[in-house]
């Protein structure tokens, strides 16, 4: 009994050992699998995200790939498909051009190796049609990396198949590029600039604000609270820290980043410089290194202008045709130029002497010459007559005019004959007069200022019957076939002239017209003339504008006594009536639009009265407000500001060469009343000599020209951080920079704004691409439509043409606080690459997303290189 | 009472006959005056000039001319001294016509070697051999008579040694030294290409207001072609100019 009991325990231990060991094989057996399975997961993410980091390999080189060795490339998009994201794409040099379009997503290497050949457009076509089909992904996804889901918005790539060294497909990726530029970045974008000044149309990336009510991104607070956590924003998604909900955040993630996006000035790739930096254009008119002199440096600017934009000098008609002679052209704007940006006042002389560069200097409208009969004996035979010249002076500009402690010397050359009894003939003297003075010209404000008298004696060989006369001009002058000229120093610099040698090309003289006169009594006589404003004959006009007055041949045509108290006006704009005409509202409507008349001068009570006895005229209010031109005399801030400049082109209303039969000028040379466009449609004509056409639009200086300046890290390429593409820019964001945009350079108008940005950045966006900076003259219209800004600029007719009757300065405003703000080449990148690993059945058993910021730092010698700024994986 | 008012009327008549036959007896005794505009063309740097023997202009620079008023001086004999030389050429008697217009032209280089009256045609160099002359000066007067059309342009050879022709609507004319050739029916704008010895000259006239005829001469400065221009005044274009001031004043 005993043994059956002791049998049966040894079963019971066997079975316990049998069933421990079991339980222990069972476990083993389980934890093997385990860790396989385990292994086996790894190794798949493991792949997954191999074939993830080889697409953001395959991102960078396919952005590498793009843009080569031009430093020119150029940053677009384009929407391919109804409901799908745009597509980042990188043109080589332009972005119309496709064969050297490249789309900035994964692509098949069989496809991508089509790159700039012919086949590469149809290669395009299949491409875009492939992203809509099953090929493809949506890196957008579930998780809304790119955007939230809500909006429906696919952002889907090609598949493109790893496979390894013996063949086998072991994995996919699958890639987009993003343009950082594309976003408004919070710790930038801050606001905390302006852009309501009416002088400094730029000030940096803080002058645009995310939070205007026309166009908010974010709200107050959020924008406060991100500005708060500026020190732990590191990352793009660290932006949602900021936001109350994470909703909040995923409405506006899309429009948002967190890098500097500093971008670099390139000059565009189609032209003779393009892929250099463009140029600085406030060094170029002040730094000595670019030309000892200021002459040196103006025809250094003209030779950039001539060598790149090849059709620019054809801009003045009367010119046209030979390179030497459209030089001049270009020069004389080089001039105004330096001018507008140099601190001195004295204008710059090219062309061999020309008083081209218009500074900030009065300006002379009208000249009163005295004369008077101090002696007449006529049994010895002599006589004496005084001269003496009054010369009223504009300030056509915005800002105040101080000539205090300066010397102004007015001259007048080739003046009249003296008959005198049988006396040899000869010419009064030039008149060459010269004072101190300390007069300071207001805007738009006309002075007088008074030279002193002279005296000349004349004789003849016996007893005289006869008074000393003169002949009517020309033939009465000392040269018989010309006027008087003047010419006006300030300090010694001749600052303003009537045409004549060396201004060409031509021969065209012009000068003060002198009608014919007899002294025959002591009393004054007066010949008072006025800066030509040819109104007849519209088509060749000269709209007296004394920015132009050195290159216009019209004479200055000439009131005697009998018109100087009932005809001149003085300290003050002349009334509108033979030969005088100057009223600007009507005579400049085709040109800048000058939206108000400086007040009517006053009347002299007598001849006894000179015009500087006269009293000024009560000036409204606004005439301040109302001087047509500017000239800032200091650096500029927005290369907008380049639409300040004097436009010296000779051309009429309708931009033709002026024609006229008159001997013995073949050419009417008139001009003036213009600046250059930069920032409203470009003057248009129906003809060939339409300034709206490619080569000829003054927006194109803006190609050529910056105001940055260049960095450490910039490779010797101007940069600016926070600027925005508007090839890839969202509406909402390009209409946030719009929604900041006060205009307030005319102050006889209200401050105004733009009242649909949204609409403007719609326009923007429907009239992509642009490849150069210029080709937003495409969207001009949009800043040129009085109904786009609140309140409304008001609207004038004439000529067929509706205008804002609104100063140029402030028609050009908008675009000139915007276009700082914006850049076509685009250097931050946010690569966001897809990668799967396939089993040994080729289905996919893993899959990663890295997230990167890529940016193009220059490389020495052309092209670039990518910088890593940022990388996630998950 | 009769009487006495026809005493009265009688003494009236006889007081207006005196007056008219003073003024009259007046009128008589003025000196009857002539305008003389003196056109120095010469190719002499400078002249002195004396008239009737007596020092009027004692430099007169080449190029240069005399206003015209009227002066007394109906008859006059004129003297040219080249002031560089003291070389000196004396003119005929000339008579002017009283109440008249007209230029005295005064052309030559002084040179001995060109008989008086012409000036040296070209190829016609100086030697030794050559006779001597007086000093070649020419004084040559030009009435300023009104025409129908102005302008009339008279071109003067005053260039010794020097061919000129001047080209004018499409016509080219030839002009010899000490010659002249008149264009009529002339704009008063007008731009001409005279050719002396085979060199351009652009010879632009351009009156506006008081439109006249005129006179161009070409003369020699400094051994080169040179010319001037001198207007003819006439009663005509003196009341037009009268006309004219009495508007601007």
């Amino acid at each position: 009994m005993r043994r059956r009991r002791s049998k049966a325990a040894s079963l019971i231990t066997t079975l316990l050992v049998i069933v421990v060991l079991s339980t222990i094989a069972v476990a083993f057996l389980q934890s093997t699998s385990i860790d396989r399975l385990t292994a086996k997961s790894a190794k798949n993410i493991l792949q997954a995200e191999l074939a993830a980091r080889a697409g953001l390999n395959a991102a960078i080189a396919q952005i590498l790939t793009a843009v080569g060795t031009n430093s020119a490339f150029v940053t677009g998009s384009t929407n391919y498909a109804v409901d799908h994201g745009p597509l980042v794409m990188i043109g080589r040099t332009n972005l119309v051009d496709s064969i050297q379009l490249m789309p900035l997503v994964s692509a098949p290497p069989d496809l991508m190796r089509k790159f700039l050949q012919t086949e590469w457009t149809n290669s395009l076509t299949t491409l875009f049609s492939d992203l809509v089909g099953a090929k493809s992904v949506d890196i957008n996804g579930r998780s809304g990396i790119i955007q939230s889901t809500t909006d429906n918005k696919l952002y889907r790539a090609l598949w493109v198949l790893i496979s390894s060294s013996s063949g086998e497909q072991i994995g996919r990726f699958a890639f987009l590029v993003l343009d950082e530029n594309a976003r408004v970045n919070p710790l930038i974008h801050s606001g905390s600039g302006t852009m309501a000044s009416s002088i400094d149309w730029y000030s940096g990336p803080s002058d645009i604000s995310l939070t205007n009510s026309s166009a908010p991104i974010l709200t107050r607070p959020e924008q406060s609270a991100i500005l708060a956590a500026r020190s732990h924003l590191l990352t793009p998604e660290s932006l949602a820290q900021a936001f109350e909900a994470k909703t909040n955040y995923d409405r506006v993630k899309h429009l948002l980043t967190v890098q500097a996006n500093e971008t670099c000035d390139v000059i565009p790739a189609a032209l003779a410089s393009g892929g250099r930096p463009k140029h600085n254009i406030n060094e170029l008119a002040t730094n000595s290194l670019n030309g000892a002199t200021a002459e040196l440096r103006a025809n250094r600017i003209a030779g950039i202008i001539s060598s790149n934009l090849n059709s620019f000098s054809s801009r003045d008609p009367s010119l046209r045709g030979l390179a030497g002679e459209e030089m001049q052209y270009l020069r004389r704007l080089a001039a105004g130029i330096v001018d507008y940006i140099d601190s001195d006042l004295a204008p710059t002389a090219v062309n061999g002497g020309e008083p081209a560069g218009r500074d900030l200097f009065p300006l002379v409208t009208a000249v009163a010459e005295r004369f008077r009969r101090t002696s007449l004996d006529t049994n010895a035979a002599t006589t004496t007559i005084e001269s003496q010249c009054f010369v009223q002076v504009w300030n056509p500009y915005t800002t105040e005019i101080d000539l205090s402690n300066q010397v102004l010397r007015f001259v007048v050359r080739n003046r009249m004959k003296v008959n005198f009894g049988t006396g040899i003939v000869t010419p009064f003297h030039d008149y060459d007069g010269t004072r101190a003075t300390s007069v300071v010209i207001r805007p738009n404000e006309f002075a007088v200022i008074e030279f002193p008298t002279t005296y000349q004696t004349w004789s003849s060989p016996g007893p005289v019957s006869d008074v000393p006369r003169w002949d009517d001009g020309p033939s009465g002058n000392a040269d018989e076939t010309t006027h008087c000229p003047f010419e006006f120093y300030i300090d010694g610099r001749l600052v303003d002239m009537n045409r004549r040698p060396p201004v060409g090309p031509d021969v065209a003289v012009s000068g003060m017209v002198r009608s014919g006169l007899a002294f025959t009594n002591a009393s004054n006589r007066w010949q008072c003339s006025f800066i030509p404003t040819q109104h007849s004959a519209p088509n060749w006009r000269f709209v007296g504008d004394g920015r132009a007055t050195y290159l216009c041949n019209y004479d200055w045509q000439t009131l005697g006594n009998s018109s100087y108290v009932t005809g001149t006006r003085w300290k003050g704009r002349q009334q509108s009536t033979a030969p005088r005409y100057q009223e600007f509202t009507a005579n400049w409507v085709q040109r800048d639009y000058v939206r108000d008349n400086p007040p009517m001068g006053t009347a002299p009570a007598s001849i006894n009265q000179t015009p500087s006895e006269v009293p000024a005229p009560n000036g409204r209010m606004d005439a301040v407000a109302a001087a047509p031109a500017v000239l800032g005399n200091k650096a500029m801030r927005s290369v907008g500001e380049l639409g300040h400049i004097f436009d010296p082109a000779q051309a009429a209303d309708d931009l033709s060469a002026p024609i006229s039969s008159e001997l013995p000028y073949n050419n009417k040379i008139s001009g003036g009343g213009r600046s250059l466009r930069i920032g409203q449609p470009e003057f248009r004509s129906g003809t060939t000599d339409s300034w709206d056409t490619n080569g000829r639009r003054a927006i194109e200086l803006i190609d050529l020209f910056t105001v940055n300046a260049t960095n450490s890290g910039s490779g010797g390429y101007p940069a600016a951080a926070g600027r925005i593409n508007p090839n890839t820019a969202t509406p909402e964001v390009l209409a946030a920079v719009l929604s900041g945009i006060q205009i307030s350079s005319d102050r006889a108008i209200p401050v105004s704004s733009l009242n649909s940005v949204a609409a403007i950045a719609a326009n923007i966006v429907s009239n992509r691409p642009y490849s150069v900076l210029s080709d937003l003259h495409k969207v001009m219209n949009s800043f040129a439509t009085g109904a786009n800004y609140t309140p409304a600029f008001p609207v004038s007719i004439g000529g067929g043409t509706t205008n804002l009757a609104a100063m140029d300065r402030v028609r050009e405003e908008a675009f000139g606080k915007l276009v700082q703000h914006l850049t076509v080449q685009s250097r931050t990148y946010r690569i966001i690459a897809v990668g799967e690993a396939f089993d040994p059945r080729g289905k996919p058993r893993g899959r990663a997303t890295i997230e990167a910021i890529v940016f193009l730092q220059n490389r020495p010698g052309g092209g670039v290189r990518p910088i890593i700024t940022f990388q996630r994986t998950f | 009472m009769i009487l006495m008012r026809s005493v009265l009327a009688f003494c009236r008549l006889g007081v207006i006959a005196c007056l008219i036959h003073g003024s009259q007896a007046l009128a008589q005794t003025l000196p009857a005056t002539t305008a003389v505009q003196i056109v120095n063309a010469t190719s002499v740097p400078a002249i002195a000039l004396r008239i009737n023997d007596r020092i009027a202009y004692e430099n007169f620079p080449q190029g240069l001319k005399t206003a015209d008023s009227p002066a007394s001086l109906i008859k006059a004999i004129y003297q040219a001294e080249d002031t560089r030389t003291g070389s000196r050429a004396t003119s005929a008697e000339i008579t002017y016509e009283a109440g008249s217009n007209q230029s005295l032209v005064i052309l030559g280089d002084f040179s001995t070697d060109v008989p008086p009256g012409v000036l040296r045609h070209p190829g016609r160099a100086l030697t030794a051999e050559e006779k001597q002359y007086p000093p070649n000066v020419l004084f040559q007067v030009f009435s300023h008579a009104a025409t129908e059309s102005p302008v009339r342009l008279r071109i003067i050879n005053g260039m010794p040694g020097r061919n000129l022709s001047v080209v004018a609507s499409g016509r080219e004319i030839f002009v010899k030294p000490g010659e002249f050739a008149v264009l009529s029916g002339q704009p008063a704008i007008a731009r001409y290409v005279a050719r002396v010895d085979g060199e351009k000259i652009s010879l632009l006239m351009r009156q506006e207001g008081l439109i006249r005829n005129a006179i161009v001469i070409f003369y020699l400065k400094s051994g080169r072609p040179a010319f001037m221009r001198a207007f003819e005044n006439n009663a005509e274009s003196n009341r037009k100019r009268e006309e004219l001031e009495r508007e601007r004043e």
